[in-house]
């Protein structure tokens, strides 16, 4: 039984605006990646960051460019939730 | 961890005992390489850190290179003979032979056994460890380890993201038998591969995958290719953690590293490393901004840049960390020496 906590939407925010230097409040689900000026090895940043701070590894060739924030969060939370199953 | 073999309390150590550089004269800076591939200076500065690299002439393949570095390396450790030239490139002279015997021979080194390592951006850490096994089973004792690289040679001039990144140059330790309690003992390396990675960093054609006869391979296949995003983020996890192992082995924490010399590919990588790692920014030794990511030679260059510069001083303690194609991967922990530079 995993005794870790899920991650959440915010602490996602955090690191992205920890990583990147965007406002919190600039970064909503909805809001698109290319929208607040994240290059590709920016994202890659963040997901390197997220996988040391929720313990599994995530696989960047998955992560869309095009997306959103939500889908990053979703994919981080895919690979945490399936990784402490 | 692993137990030492039974009798290597007995064996010498292999230690540093001399330092050497060589970079050609030609500086190309991002504005050069701006008007021939769709970049600029702001673009390969934000995304790499590079400013700069040296590119070789026609008339200094890499065992020139080499064998400058050697040369200084050599004058550095006050010898004038060495019993072994190990040298680790991606650019050798020729597919065959070897390039080392080439080096010995510009050396003057008549004789001297000589053999390349090829483990690309980690070849100067296998090429380490290869060195101090001869020394610990006493085949050598004075050995010449270079990282030379002329990658200018093997660019595709079309393909930007690798055309922005390589630059040439080359350097060289010199190793002699010591003691394993020796500042500039080696130490043990944590080494790693992994074949599946194959296709990240690669030149496909002209070996026994792909002929040069027969079927006419993509004319790009001749050149060097490197899947820059993909490699990002399995160097920042595989360097993480091989440089932790290489720590946990002298019995470090990160706060007592005082230099964290990582292979030069990319600023944000050493800047990623240095985060996980939590050892501070002004820690890491920076060098690709003047001479790009040079594989091979990249962490023997930067590490005679901080002897040049006095990042690095008697008594610090280093760690190195290295991941290349192959994929390879590698890292050191070691207490740095006094040298003298020419």
């Amino acid at each position: 039984m995993s005794t870790v906590s899920e991650p959440t939407f915010e602490q996602l925010a955090l690191i992205i605006e920890e990583k990147i230097g965007v406002p919190r409040d600039r970064v909503r689900p909805g809001t698109r990646l290319k929208d607040i000026e994240i290059d590709s090895l920016a994202l890659i940043e963040v997901a390197l960051v997220a996988e040391e701070e929720f313990g599994a590894e995530i696989p960047t060739d998955l992560i869309n460019l095009d997306g959103t924030v939500q889908g990053l969060y979703e994919l981080v939370l895919t690979v945490v939730n399936s990784s402490h199953a | 961890m692993r137990t030492p073999p039974p009798d290597a309390a007995g064996s010498p150590a292999a230690v540093i005992c001399g330092i050497g550089a060589w970079l050609p004269p030609r500086i190309v800076t991002n504005d050069e390489l701006a008007t021939r591939l769709d970049t600029s200076d702001e673009w390969i500065r934000s995304r790499t850190g590079i400013r700069a690299r040296r590119f070789a002439s026609s008339r200094e393949p890499t065992s020139y290179l080499a064998a400058e570095a050697g040369r200084r390396a050599m004058t550095s450790a006050g010898v004038s003979d060495v019993d072994m030239v190990v040298l680790a490139t991606t650019t050798p002279d020729r597919p065959c032979p070897a390039t080392a015997p080439r080096v010995a021979d510009r050396l003057g080194l008549a004789g001297c056994p000589a053999f390349d390592i090829s483990a690309v951006c980690t070849g100067f850490l296998y090429a380490l460890a290869a060195a101090s096994g001869l020394i610990a089973a006493g085949t050598s004792e004075h050995i010449l380890v270079v990282g030379a690289e002329t990658f200018s040679a093997i660019l595709n001039p079309q393909d930007r993201s690798t055309g922005v990144v390589f630059g040439d140059g080359a350097a060289a330790v010199v190793l002699r038998p010591g003691d394993r309690q020796e500042p500039g003992a080696v130490g043990r390396i944590e080494l790693g591969s992994d074949g599946s990675l194959a296709d990240l960093i690669t030149i496909r054609a002209g070996g026994s995958e792909e002929r040069l006869s027969g079927s006419a391979a993509a004319p790009s296949d001749s050149y060097f290719s490197m899947r820059g995003q993909e490699v990002f983020p399995h160097a920042v996890r595989r360097m993480t953690e091989a440089a932790r192992k290489a720590l946990a082995q002298v019995g470090w924490q990160a706060d007592e590293v005082d230099r964290l010399v990582g292979h030069q590919a990319n600023l944000r990588i050493l800047q990623a490393i240095g985060e996980r790692m939590h050892i501070p920014a002004e820690r890491l030794v920076v060098h690709l901004d003047q001479v790009g990511n040079t594989a091979a030679a990249s962490i023997p260059l930067a590490l005679a840049h901080a002897q040049a510069t006095g990042e690095l001083f008697p008594g610090a303690r280093v760690v190195l960390a290295a991941f290349g194609g192959g994929a390879t991967w590698g890292a050191a922990a070691m207490t740095w020496p006094a040298l003298k530079m020419p």
